[in-house]
């Protein structure tokens, strides 16, 4: 059996501070966007201000002349040619076979002209450099026309300068045409114009009806044994991730052919290896730096198209480039969570059973991608209680930057088409919501392991409902909804769950951490992961300082370099469970290396060694040593040790319970509605998260604080708003695409739960997936009146007061 | 979860959240399995190809599409 | 942004000469909050940026003389929220303190407050050729509107005006102080406004070669004065609808009833109508709820924004209340 967690614990579990706090808050810290390189250049994107528009010229001879112009490049997909002739102003190419494929070679002849650009082996060259069998690729401004561009601000061309500023001047100086095409963007446009096409693929239209029928049971049966039934249309919009650090990255290459980026990126290697193969480079030729990064929560996977252009402008510029987005450009062009609108029919019991569920709804993940919600997850959370459903979902696709994964990726949809009609049932049968969910908590499995998820998940809501009631003082609370205190501001309170995985990253290459242990006493841990804001640097120190008997701010933690090893990227809430145990394994395998090394020296036999606070002990002879002491004793000698972990190596069963997987939560929200202004003002919220293992408690607060704070602005203000006559986003900005303050925010409880049998599970997502649906319940019952649709702005709410009565 | 499976021979430049996170594992990603579909192709970074066709498992597992590189 | 020349005159006098006769190629800077704005939008790309942080003396002052107060345009919105001789005026310095938040505050000029170009969205996006960029039609009528005026009275753009200062000087009758090149002259502050519809218009005024110096406020027997905004959230939001009230108290009454509208319509409104249904009356639930709907009355909504009309309805009858010293039933 594996040493597995301590069962004394002396840091596992309570709140340390995080470590690298003082360098966040006083700027030492740096970020991407922080990064200036000797000789460094600016780089700018050029963005089609059309929602659907093809190019029909593209001249960029007077930007190339604007005063501090160094280099430029077209977004176009790289393609290696073979040198066959090359002379004079003349080109003759063929095309590098793909033996694979039967496929036929292609020829071309390119005429160099000024606008034309030629690199060999990443570096730009002239005709007269190149010789036959040569291979290369080569940007010709023609191959750009006819390109299809499909929202406003899809990328068409990027430029690097001395400054910022004359970046802005080159970029404005490059001349573009565009034949203009019909766009789409407005969902409920798209499916009254099922066969209208404005969007790539092979649909007919924009409107993919393969409906993904997931029926179980019997539905009808279901809805006739129902005491109540209401049927309702709820829904969610488009927003945006709004990174408070952009996209971005500032590349470099060296005198040998390598890459550096220092990239706001949430998987240094995965950015790495992506920047490898685009540029045609041995992985271990590229360097990915993440010391700090401004959020990701789902966005920053790899280089993204200004990353590749930064790199591609720094190698035939022959300077290191910075591209970092602007707010305008992240909201429009760097992912976003896609929206949700969903008839839903749900019947029920007095008692509370929920009897049949039906929802048929509709997303758009932008003008390309696949679902918005996780059918196979409907009803949410109750799913496995109820006996009778029929699920169906179409995808909208619209002329809008495309969706990537946020923060819980189609959980929050789900829990807000469910807890709503779960609400609106409970009001139509006259009973008290928290009834329903109580009958229709998930059932454990009897035959499942007693530690595990699905052994216990009945038990562990139960548990949570009671504290959550307690808590938020539900009891007393509640009142049916709209029959509050009487008066202009009406009082609610809401409530809603939430479930989630956080199981160690599945990769077949587990994560690695490496700890290293000097004479001087300092433990290194070293690992390629990346903090995102979520202490990862600290759980890390956490973990290495539990296992040898020192405190967080001991250990020296080196993170966030691709070349640290392995690590898989931050997504998932997979990071905590794969790092903290390759950190432990890691550490135990040093403490032991230095047992071995030392023991010898000090007449000790390294079985009878173990680590104390501060110290080593031997208890067999009596002796004790302090660390710093112990440790001198290395000499020449460096103890290290090195940790993996993935999914595979957790399900080993003499693994059992360092990390596992699947969590539940609950949420109450208590609001504050003006009738009379239709403004929400959120009083109180309650969180009730378990994530297996606390490693940090303070962190985890903090994450599950951090996630509510996401959900309210989820709720109350946050949407991409489009224009249908110009197909532009009318609110890329933090002015009109709101964020709440300071002054915005409620008291927000949380109660973590701590279950060291489980082991580490990751928290990073389930927090903000069910704050929305609490609040808009909290909502409803203030005012006796459904608010449909996020965000519950004044608009909204006073409508739906007009359409509803007072 | 479910225990990473071989997946079927693809695209060397597909990538996707998913592969960040889980590497060849990647089929047992639960967003994945949902439909959700957060790819791009490697060689243009965005989610469409070189052909300027659309990036997804189905599309980017065809030997006869024009781009499709095998490893 | 576009390059520029940058001049900092350490007088109004020595502004004026550098100033044009047309719209478009010169600009002015006071705290920056807007003009920055629009220069990195390129919504607004002059050759010329006058600033006016130079100028010092009454320009940066508030001084109480005899009949008036006077703040000069160059007063920082948060020294008006805190300031002493403002005191009598809480309809100002609420509606000051209330203003986005205090970076802002602490940068923002009265002047600019009163002269800053407006927040639509249509107008800021410098792809978008809208009515007041030269364009032929206004965006947000068939589009998206609901942040939009609903008075409009016919006028081709529905722009709102966005100062929070204008309503409540308004309606403490204060009159704006302007000088140009034929010398100064001083308006009731409601007449420095107008809605644009062209490129050449602005929301303002003034004539691109004149400077506001200062605005003055009458301080002889301060009327009972308030101003209630709803916002959708508290941090650096604009507001949705405002409403400043200004009144005498006579034995039980109210008398001399001022009562304007801010961020309904594309200039602060002065509603006869609401200023109408208190005059001469106590000011009740019932007769601030009955100035509230005369205040509404003669709204016409665009397709985005009719939650407006019930929000002009509490406004006034909140700020009417307010400035009669009621306790504010909304707060529980």
């Amino acid at each position: 059996m594996a040493e597995g967690w301590p069962k004394k614990r002396r840091l596992l579990g309570t709140k340390v501070k995080r470590l690298d706090g003082p360098d966040k808050a006083t700027g030492r810290a740096k970020y991407s966007y922080d990064v200036n390189r000797p000789g460094m250049l600016h780089g700018v994107m050029l963005r089609c201000p059309h929602a659907h528009a093809k190019i029909k010229s593209i001249d960029t001879a007077a930007a190339r002349k604007t005063p501090g112009f160094k280099a430029l490049v077209l977004v176009l997909p790289a393609k290696d040619w073979i040198v066959v002739k090359a002379g004079g102003d003349a080109l003759e190419l063929r095309s590098v076979p793909n033996k694979k494929k039967k496929e036929k070679e292609e020829q071309r002849t390119v005429k160099v002209t000024p606008g034309v650009t030629i690199l060999r082996k990443n570096k730009v060259v002239a005709v007269a450099d190149l010789k036959p069998d040569d291979v290369v690729q080569v940007e010709v401004p023609d191959d750009a026309v006819g390109r299809e561009l499909f929202f406003a601000g899809d990328e068409v061309a990027a430029v690097a300068a001395d400054t910022e500023e004359h970046a802005e001047d080159a970029l404005r100086a490059i001349k573009v045409e565009y034949e203009v095409l019909d766009h789409l963007v407005v969902e409920e446009e798209v499916i009254k114009n099922p066969k209208k096409k404005t969007t790539p693929g092979a649909l007919e239209g924009n409107y993919d009806t393969t409906i993904k029928d997931a029926t179980k049971g019997d539905v009808e049966a279901g809805f006739k044994e129902a005491e109540a039934t209401v049927e309702g249309t709820y829904g969610v919009p488009v927003i945006s991730h709004q990174c408070l650090e952009t996209h971005g990255l500032v590349a470099e290459w060296d005198a040998d052919g390598g890459l550096t980026v220092w990239a706001s990126t949430q998987a240094t290697v995965a950015t790495a290896a992506a920047l490898a193969g685009r540029f045609g480079l041995p992985p271990a030729k590229v360097k990915c730096v993440t010391h700090y990064m401004g959020g990701g929560f789902g966005s920053k996977f790899g280089p993204d198209v200004q990353g590749f252009a930064a790199a591609d402008l720094a190698r035939r510029a022959g300077a290191p480039v910075k591209i970092m987005l602007d707010r305008e450009e992240e909201i429009i062009a760097a992912g976003n969570r896609p929206s949700a609108t969903g008839t839903v029919k749900i019947g029920g019991k007095k008692d509370g059973t929920i009897t049949a569920f039906a929802v048929d709804c509709y997303g758009s993940p932008g003008y390309t991608g696949g679902a918005t919600i996780n059918l196979n997850l409907m009803p949410y959370v109750y799913g496995d209680a109820v006996a009778n459903m029929a699920r169906s979902h179409k995808v909208v696709y619209t002329n809008a930057g495309v969706a990537r994964a946020m923060r819980a990726p189609g959980h929050p949809q789900n829990c807000v088409l469910t807890e709503f009609a779960v609400d609106d049932l409970a009001a139509k049968l006259g009973i008290d919501p928290l009834v329903i969910r109580r009958k229709n908590l998930p059932p454990n499995n009897p035959k499942a392991d007693k530690v595990s998820w699905a052994g216990r998940r009945h038990d562990i809501y139960t548990e949570q409902l009671d504290l959550a009631v307690k808590l938020s003082g539900w009891n007393e609370k509640w009142h049916p909804p709209g029959k509050g205190k009487p008066g202009a501001v009406r009082h609610g309170i809401g409530m809603a769950l939430h479930t989630w995985g956080g199981f160690a990253s599945g990769s077949t290459t587990p994560n690695e951490c490496s700890v290293f242990i000097s004479k001087d006493g300092t433990p290194t841990a070293e690992t390629s992961t990346q903090d995102l804001g979520t202490a990862q640097r600290t759980v890390t120190a956490i973990v290495v300082a539990e296992v040898l008997g020192l405190m967080p701010t001991d250990v020296l933690v080196k993170l966030g370099e691709s070349v640290y090893g392995f690590s898989s990227g931050s997504g998932g809430s997979t990071t905590c469970p794969s790092q903290a145990p390759a950190a432990l394994l890691a550490a135990q395998a040093a403490r032991d290396d230095l047992f071995k090394k030392v023991a010898p020296k000090v007449g000790a036999d390294p079985k009878d060694l173990a680590v104390e606070a501060g110290k080593v002990v031997d208890a067999k002879n009596k002796k004790e040593w302090g660390w710093k002491e112990f440790c001198g004793r290395l000499g020449m000698d460096e103890a290290k040790g090195r940790g993996e972990w993935s999914l595979a190596i957790s399900n080993e069963p003499e693994n059992a319970n360092i990390s596992s997987g699947q969590v539940g939560g609950v949420q109450t929200a208590e609001v504050l509605v003006d009738s009379e202004t239709g403004v929400v003002r959120v009083t109180h919220m309650v969180a009730v998260q378990d994530c297996g293992l606390v490693v940090n408690k303070l962190a985890c607060e903090s994450q599950v604080a951090g996630g509510v704070i996401m959900g309210l602005n989820y709720a109350l203000f946050e949407e991409n708003i489009f224009d249908k006559h110009t197909g532009r986003q009318v609110n890329p900005d933090m002015e009109f695409y709101k964020l709440g303050g300071l002054r915005d925010m409620p008291k927000i409880t949380v109660h973590m739960q701590d279950m060291p049998e489980r082991g580490v599970i990751g928290i990073g997502e389930p927090p903000t997936i069910s704050t929305a649906a609490a609040i808009g319940n909290a909502v409803f019952n203030a005012l006796g009146v459904r608010v449909p649709f996020l965000p519950l702005s004044p608009r909204r709410v006073l409508d739906a007061l007009a359409k509803g009565g007072k | 979860m479910e225990l990473p499976q071989v997946p079927a021979p693809r695209c060397t430049h597909l990538q996707s959240k998913a592969m960040a996170v889980h590497g060849e594992g990647f089929e047992g990603d639960t967003d994945l399995q949902g439909g959700a579909a957060d790819f791009a192709c490697g060689r243009t970074g965005r989610a469409l190809g070189p052909d300027d066709g659309t990036v997804g498992l189905a599309r980017c597992c065809d030997p006869d599409r024009g781009c499709y590189e095998e490893y | 942004m576009k390059n520029f020349t940058y001049h900092r005159p350490a007088t109004v006098a020595a502004a004026l000469p550098l100033l044009d006769a047309e719209w478009g190629k010169t600009e002015l800077l006071a705290g920056g909050t807007d003009l920055l704005d629009r220069q990195k939008e390129y919504v607004s790309q002059p050759d010329k940026v006058v600033s006016l942080t130079g100028i010092g003396g009454a320009f940066k002052q508030i001084a109480a003389a005899g009949d008036a107060v006077t703040i000069g345009a160059g007063v920082k919105l948060a020294d008006i929220a805190e300031s002493k001789e403002l005191a009598a005026f809480p309809a100002l310095t609420g509606a000051a303190g209330e203003i986005a938040g205090p970076q802002i505050r602490n940068m923002g000029t009265l002047g600019g407050s009163l002269c800053q170009r407006n927040r639509c969205w249509y107008f800021r996006d410098e792809h978008v050729p809208c009515l007041l960029k030269g364009g032929k039609k206004c965006f947000a009528l068939d589009g998206e509107n609901e942040y939009h005026a609903v008075f409009t009275q016919g006028h081709p753009c529905v722009i709102v005006h966005p100062s929070t200062l204008a309503p409540p000087l308004i309606a403490l009758g204060a009159t704006a102080e302007v000088v140009g090149p034929k010398g100064t002259r001083t308006v009731p502050l409601e007449k420095l406004f107008q809605a644009p519809a062209k490129e050449t218009q602005r929301e303002h005024t003034l004539a691109p070669n004149e400077v506001l110096v200062a605005v003055k406020i009458p301080a002889k027997e301060p009327p009972r004065n308030a101003s209630y905004e709803v916002k959708q959230r508290e941090t650096s939001e604009w507001p949705l609808v405002q409403a400043a009230v200004a009144f005498r108290p006579f034995v039980k009454v109210a008398r001399d009833v001022r009562v304007v509208l801010g961020h309904v319509a594309p200039t602060p409104l002065v509603s006869e109508a609401a200023a109408k249904a208190l005059e001469g009356k106590e000011v009740t639930d019932a007769t601030a709820t009955a100035a509230g709907e005369a205040a509404a009355a003669g709204a016409k909504p665009l397709s985005g924004n009719g939650y407006k009309v019930a929000l002009v309805k509490t406004v006034v009858k909140r700020a009417a209340l307010l400035a009669a010293g009621a306790r504010p039933y909304w707060e529980g």
